[in-house]
């Protein structure tokens, strides 16, 4: 028999408007019972309004925990991303979004933190702090990551440099790395647009990258983040042909 | 909807129906007030340290907030009753899973929550048949449900946890909603929390007074014994008789019952408060969450209530009856 942990909500004593800007914000049943009402309207408006095309299901994983990473181009990516995995890995799957653009207002903040599970990242203030907590988050507790290393949304369509942000995150950890590349979501929602155009989506998924091997030192999270860059850049040339 | 069913749910000029009900708000909100006087003038005269008074102060102030919480909805009406009953259920539950980690098991607290809503479907509806059964078709559901979406490590420690959480937040507590399905309910509960409160009041001053051996120096070092003792004669003395008065022309209305009813409320109100020390104990938490700013959770503030209630209410309930004239099964 194996005991029982009281393993409490990190955010136990948070009041709720702290929890919905924290990292340590939990998921309880409320909010997987939106994961779970969301998800088929969610997959109903990707199929029906831009075709969504996936390919690669095979390499997703099965298990927490697991990082989710792509190419950033619009604000659909979080949102085809989370509606990828199976059932059971999304209700603890949380998008790691910009403090300073989804976290300054209270509106915004609900929004991402309620209906999208994000958790803030401030790029301005001490990122070093908030990278190693969720850095130990995600082996502590079971929970996956989406992460855009790229920083912010492409103005151009084309790939941004990564940045080694993502490396910090994982780096000497057990936590395989998912690499996707996401065609078409440029087009569809580009960062001046507010309304999607109807435009066709496919989403190619590759195979895991596992950084438990990498030392976790700046050479590690650089050498992680080009080699996700090159990964990614092979998919979209796979997924061109 | 029938009239009498309407006028017991909704109607707030039944708030005073009983004269007891009238006096015995009056009597809170006066000795809150003179409360306030006391510390104020006695702080005043240097009488108390700095931090007695501080932490009196931060007493009163509470009760001046959640005073109004539980008389208001009492004297308007039984919807409003069972509403905050059943929202003080959900609340106890979630900061209970959140501390204990059962909320991680999101399929098994689920069926906790169905649980404590049926609870709550039998309470408006009153249904006493489907109420008594509830508590053991819960467990079922519970011992079954859990098997699934989970591997069997942890099964008992998880069955465990949701059982007791169910039996804890949403049968005890649904006993409180369920005395409003009387229509003389007003006075009843307005003396029931009057006591169970008064209770942990009469703990704290005796305990200062005459505390000297520890009574569970383990799960709680402030609990005395004197505090203990002094808190159940007073407790007696205080439902027996105000309680003559309410159950006045009952068979409720006698010393003997009176005087049990006494100890049930003060012993299960001290009970109550023990148990959630040990299970904070048990956890390695100081309070249990954080939904009243200052004062930690519901729980923390409920918690002398959970086990007193269905006592409480059965031992009435084989005397006098509840909502026995009233009618049943409204809606099903």
């Amino acid at each position: 028999m194996e005991s029982w942990e009281y393993h409490r909500a990190q955010d136990l004593h948070l009041r709720s408007g702290e929890s919905v800007k924290s990292i340590r914000r939990e998921v309880g049943l409320p909010g997987v019972l939106l994961a779970l009402m969301k998800r088929p309207v969610l997959q109903l408006y990707l199929k029906g309004f831009h075709g969504l095309r996936i390919n690669g299901k095979q390499n997703l994983p099965d298990r927490y925990p697991f990082v989710l990473v792509s190419n950033h181009s619009s604000h659909l990516d979080a949102v085809i991303l989370s509606s990828l995995v199976p059932v059971p890995l999304s209700f603890r799957l949380f998008p790691i979004a910009a403090g300073d653009t989804f976290f300054e207002s209270f509106v915004t903040s609900a929004l991402a933190s309620w209906f999208m599970n994000a958790l803030p990242l401030w790029r301005r203030k001490v990122v070093t702090h908030s990278i190693e907590s969720l850095r130990e988050r995600v082996v502590s507790e079971p929970c996956g990551y989406i992460v855009f290393p790229e920083g912010t949304r492409t103005r151009t369509g084309f790939l941004n440099s990564f940045k080694p942000g993502v490396g910090k995150l994982v780096a000497g950890q057990d936590v395989p790395i998912i690499p996707c590349f996401i065609d078409g979501a440029f087009e569809a929602l580009p960062s001046h647009r507010r309304f999607p155009y109807p435009k066709k989506i496919s989403i190619e998924i590759g195979e895991a990258f596992r950084p438990e091997q990498v030392p976790n030192s700046k050479q590690g999270w650089l050498y992680i983040a080009s080699e996700l860059q090159k990964r990614i850049e092979s998919l979209s040339t796979k997924q061109a042909v | 909807m029938e009239t009498a069913i309407y006028s017991r749910f909704f109607d707030p000029y039944n708030a005073f129906l009983h004269p007891e009900s009238l006096w015995m708000s009056v009597a809170i909100v006066l000795t809150l007030v003179v409360a306030w006087i006391l510390v104020y003038v006695l702080g005043r005269s240097g009488n108390f340290s700095d931090a007695l008074r501080k932490e009196l102060n931060l007493r009163i102030r509470s009760w001046a907030i959640m005073i109004p919480c539980i008389l208001l909805p009492i004297l308007m009406g039984a919807a409003w009753v069972m509403l905050g009953i059943l929202v003080l259920s959900i609340s106890c539950y979630r900061e209970y899973a959140r501390a204990t980690g059962l909320f991680r098991n999101s399929w098994t607290s689920f069926w906790v929550v169905v649980g404590i809503l049926c609870i709550n479907v039998a309470v408006i509806d009153h249904w006493y048949g489907f109420f008594v059964a509830l508590p053991s078709l819960g467990v079922i559901v519970l011992a079954a449900m859990a098997m699934f979406f989970a591997g069997p490590s942890g099964y008992l420690q998880r069955v465990a946890l949701a059982v007791l959480g169910y039996l804890l937040f949403g049968v005890c507590l649904g006993h409180l909603g369920y005395i409003a399905n009387d229509a003389d309910y007003r006075p009843v509960m307005i003396l029931l929390f009057l006591c169970v409160e008064i209770n942990d009041v009469f703990a704290y001053i005796f305990g200062k007074l005459f505390g000297r051996i520890k009574l569970a120096p383990e799960i709680s070092p402030n609990k005395t014994v004197g505090g203990a003792l002094g808190a159940l004669i007073g407790t007696v003395t205080l439902l027996l008789s105000v309680g003559l008065f309410v159950f006045e022309g009952t068979p409720m209305g006698s010393f003997p019952h009176l005087i049990c009813l006494g100890g049930i409320v003060s012993v299960g109100g001290q009970m109550g408060d023990l148990m959630l020390s040990s299970i904070k104990r048990d956890i390695g938490i100081k309070d249990i969450g954080n939904t009243i700013p200052g004062h930690g959770g519901f729980l923390d503030r409920f918690d002398s209530i959970l086990l007193v209630a269905p006592g409480f209410f059965h031992y009435v309930h084989s005397v006098n009856g509840f909502g026995l004239k009233d009618p049943a099964r409204i809606f099903f």
